[in-house]
């Protein structure tokens, strides 16, 4: 317990230290960053000690307000997701010393230190109250982290549309609290319970739903993957702020105790659809933090899979199909968090170099800068759920998870192992696109050659994350092992002869792969003797005998998908506007096209629209006049008076 | 312990499946073809040769054929060949194979765009996006066979399959799949309708275009990689219906021998009887692949 209330202390003191020391902006990035290193520390101690030793703390504190309590815990669900939150944030960190501007760091510094206090705090809470108060504060620091750059255009917009979005489901979230602690009259999470079920589900799906961001909640999208925000901002929002909404939707269903069938089936179809849309989007975008954002969106879609066949499997009395899903669930939590931080970090370090994050004006940057190119490889590679990093151990295990549903039940296989199978085959296109586009080739616009110089504040992150998908996936037997074995005793299974099977499954996986390996290696050392007498000579690319090829004939990111969008035009309603040059010899021509978000088109903003519109109807309350106010001030307070009566 | 056998044949017979296409396209066209050894001199001949590499390019553009190669290496440890059960097979191999197909696909297209220009890129677009929808189709086939046999290894499904099963019931699901995993076969070995190996324009190709700018040693290596794609994803055709399962060992391996040969026919037929589907017809080939693959499973 010490060191969860340490590893607080120093977020929150190293918030207010950084704020006091405005003027010595080194002395403040310094000590704002190493409070976020040293209480991730603290704090993954704290998670060894729940996880490997089976410890767990709890503790109660009374405090002034009228209602809720102090009243935090750290079991091995909580455990789980602060330790992606504490491998994620102190690279972030790092990264945000090495990356942001000196005269709005103090601040910066301040609500990342907050961000990740609250973070933890969500993940600790056990009283409505309290959770309530550290998403809020979650919210609000992610609000002004987004608006760092506030004088760029287009973020007011989408910093606003993501604070709002973000309120609308915390309203669902306190209607929840309510409905959940009225049974006890507390709202302690120990007590919670309910009679009104799929009341309880709907809430909890709109409230974290709209955190985690499945498709058509996935608001924050705007704000996160804007080009201003500062991509460690975004590599934390992606990384580990969409789990909180994980997170809680897992909470809840502990407390609304055996999960109905028909749920399952429900985020089974809400996982296929945001994965399917997600990645379809994705493949759509030419700002790569957009494409990010969208693969996230995915990932979401794929998680809610894993829930949804877990829940599915519990319901029928499937064990095996249950334990899979949910562990396949979480491992893809923890293996999204580091790569898509990888890959939100890479783009950062891209953005430092060419101040654009449009890959249609960029190219050729794996000579540029080769460590993070090379990084940002084996981050698609293994977002990617190629063999043996660690994307491909939790797709492995859902889809193990889902061949034994099938056995029962042939939807639950076509559902979950069609949109997983259709997902990869697009997350495919979508990240060699993007790598190739961005590192390869040759630079399609003149990138403002900024001879910065990269430090070991932005190489170590990279380099780290990149070693922990490739370590997770090689460790993968033991770690799938060890998770399937925790999540059975949690669901009230006995540990089954079965998972080691699927261990031995995972290890011939990862010699089949060290044995791939090796053959490269052969491979590359009898190409170079068979090419020791021959000529190796250079040439340029064959470019079938133009006089004047330029780096603008390249494929750019949308023609790279063309062929998706029109196959899937009902579903992406694409608009292109297209000027040809009508002249004998071509002049000037203008050809733009423009992928917009379906649900922000159909469903949002005719909302949007119509609220104000039925709200304004009630205007005629504000007069404006000084006597009418008091007057309703005196009405109210006389009919409270007759209330209590 | 025979099966170990499995690369080898791989590696040294895969050239001569080549061979048996483009010979029969040229008996099709009334013309005598070339010898069946061809491929085998071609690339022997490539393999002497040395490499011209572009000065836009990074190491990945030498690591493709690499990759091309090794991959189905590892590949024909996992497939069942003909009757006989592969050396190696576990729960979820499926998946396994098919990450393994995109690996290769990863690389080669990364290695296209790594050029520059956009001949290749033309190659590279075109393979990402209709491959995209192989990967479920080839998935839900052999799931609704894993569902349709109660098991989950690859072989072990195999080990189900002879060439009487068309008769017994229940065999709908089987012949859906093998209609899917035909035209997936066609897709992923780069054959009319979807690809023209024939003709070298880049504006009608997409697996010949992606490496033109490989050369020498490095063409020679995607050569025997395509050739070997080819055999494995064969020896799967091959093995749904046409194993034996009365006779000893030797007899299975000359049956599924007689089978490649075979299925090297049929493709040379289809190749001289049809001509490359127009480009937006591919996705809804690919997609109708997909529904008869959905199909299998729901029946199964």
């Amino acid at each position: 317990m010490s060191l969860i209330f340490t590893s607080l202390f120093l977020l929150f003191g190293g918030a207010f230290l950084s704020l006091i020391l405005k003027r010595k902006v080194l002395l403040g990035k310094s000590i704002a960053t190493l409070s976020v290193v040293a209480a991730s520390l603290f704090g993954l101690i704290a998670v060894y000690q729940v996880l490997f030793l089976n410890k767990s703390f709890a503790l109660t504190l009374p405090w002034s307000l009228p209602l809720g309590s102090f009243h935090i815990a750290f079991d091995s669900l909580s455990a789980f997701f602060a330790l992606a939150l504490f491998i994620l944030a102190p690279l972030s960190s790092l990264f945000c010393f090495a990356t942001i501007d000196t005269k709005k760091a103090y601040w910066v510094n301040a609500s990342f230190n907050l961000l990740i206090a609250s973070l933890f705090l969500v993940f600790l809470a056990r009283d409505g109250l309290l959770f309530l108060m550290a998403w809020e504060l979650m919210v609000l620091t992610s609000f002004f982290l987004v608006m760092t750059e506030h004088e760029k255009p287009g973020i007011g917009y989408e910093g606003w549309v993501y604070l709002i979005a973000t309120h609308i489901s915390g309203f669902a979230l306190f209607t929840l609290f309510f409905l959940l602690g009225s049974a006890s009259n507390s709202l302690n999470f120990d007590s919670f319970g309910t009679t009104e079920l799929t009341l309880a589900f709907v809430l909890a799906l709109i409230g974290f739903g709209t955190k985690a961001g499945f498709i058509p909640l996935h608001l924050w999208l705007g704000a996160e993957a804007h080009p201003a925000t500062p991509s460690f901002v975004s590599a934390m929002m992606s990384g580990i702020m969409i789990n909180t909404g994980i997170y809680g939707l897992l909470r809840t269903l502990i407390y609304l105790g055996s999960p109905m069938e028909s749920w399952g089936w429900t985020l089974i179809v809400l996982g296929a659809i945001s994965g399917i849309f997600g990645i379809l989007f994705a493949s759509t975008e030419k700002d790569i933090k957009r494409q990010l954002a969208y693969s996230s969106v995915e990932n979401i879609g794929i998680i809610l899979l894993g829930i949804g066949t877990s829940i599915v499997g519990y319901a029928k009395d499937l064990p095996l199909v249950a334990t899979f899903g949910l562990a396949a669930a979480l491992l893809h939590v923890l293996n999204h968090a580091i790569y898509k931080g990888l890959l939100f970090l890479g783009s950062g370090a891209i953005y430092k170099i060419t101040q654009t994050t449009n890959m249609d004006k960029l190219g050729g940057l794996l000579k540029r800068a080769p460590l993070v190119g090379y990084t940002f490889l084996i981050g698609s590679i293994a977002i990617i759920a190629l063999p043996p990093f660690n994307g491909f151990i939790s797709e492995f295990l859902l889809f193990m998870g889902a061949l034994h549903g099938t056995l029962d039940s042939s939807l639950l296989g076509l559902l979950v192992i069609g949109s997983m199978a259709f997902i990869s085959g697009y997350a495919l296109l979508t990240f060699t696109r993007s790598f190739g586009i961005l590192f390869l080739g040759e630079a399609r616009e003149k990138i403002p050659n900024e001879k910065c110089a990269f430090g070991w504040k932005i190489y170590l992150p990279l380099l780290l994350l990149s070693t922990m998908t490739l370590g997770i996936g090689v460790m993968g037997p033991y770690i799938a092992k060890r998770l399937l074995n925790l999540v059975a005793t949690a669901l009230g299974f006995h540990e089954s002869a079965y998972f080691s099977s699927i261990q031995a499954d995972l290890k011939t996986i990862i010699l089949l792969s060290l044995l791939f390996s090796a053959l490269i290696g052969l491979l590359v050392l009898l190409r170079k003797r068979a090419l020791k007498n021959r000529s190796e000579e250079k040439g340029l690319s064959w470019d079938c005998g133009y006089i004047a090829p330029t780096p603008r004939m390249q494929y750019t990111a949308l023609s790279f998908t063309e062929p998706v969008r029109t196959f899937y035009r009902a579903l992406l309603r694409t608009k292109s506007s297209w000027l040809p040059s009508n002249a004998i010899f071509p002049t000037s021509a203008n050809f733009k096209t423009s992928c917009s978000d379906i649900s922000e088109e159909f469903l949002f903003r005719p909302l949007f629209r119509f609220l104000p519109h039925l709200l304004g109807k009630m205007r005629w309350l504000q007069s404006g006049s000084l006597q009418l106010y008091i007057l309703y001030i005196a009405l109210t307070l006389f009919l409270l008076l007759i209330w209590k009566m | 312990m025979i099966g170990y056998l499995n690369p080898l044949f791989t590696l040294l017979l895969s050239p001569l499946l080549f061979g048996i296409i483009n010979r029969t396209k040229a008996l099709f066209a009334g013309r005598k073809g070339p010898p069946l050894l061809q491929p085998y001199y071609d690339l022997v001949k490539l393999f002497q040769k040395g490499v011209v590499i572009s000065t836009t390019t990074t190491p990945l553009l030498k690591l493709s054929p690499l990759v091309a190669v090794a991959v189905p290496l590892i590949a024909s440890l996992l497939v069942p060949f003909g009757g006989l059960s592969a050396p190696l097979s576990f729960a979820g191999d499926i998946l396994f194979i098919a990450a393994l197909l995109a690996i290769i696909r990863f690389f080669s297209i990364t290695a296209a765009l790594d050029t520059g220009f956009s001949l290749e890129g033309i190659g590279a677009s075109r393979e990402a996006c209709f491959s995209a929808l192989a990967e479920p189709t080839f998935l839900i086939a052999l799931v609704a066979l894993a569902k349709r046999f109660s098991s989950f290894s690859l072989s072990s499904i195999y080990s189900f399959l002879c060439f009487d099963s068309l008769r017994m019931a229940g065999s709908i699901p089987l012949i859906l799949c093998i209609a899917a995993l035909f035209i997936v076969f066609l897709l992923e070995t780069s054959r009319i309708p979807f690809d023209d190996p024939a003709t070298h324009l880049e504006l009608t190709m997409t697996h010949e275009v992606m490496i033109l700018d490989h050369s020498g040693v490095d063409l020679g290596l995607l050569q025997l990689g395509s050739m070997m794609k080819m055999w494995l994803f064969g020896s799967l055709i091959v093995g749904l219906f046409l194993p034996l399962r009365i006779g000893p060992v030797i007899l299975e391996y000359i049956f599924a021998f007689v089978g490649m040969f075979l299925l090297a026919l049929l493709v040379g037929f289809i190749e001289s009887m049809m001509a490359r589907l127009r480009l937006p017809k591919i996705p809804e080939l690919m997609m109708a692949a997909l529904i008869l693959a959905t199909l299998a499973l729901i029946i199964a």
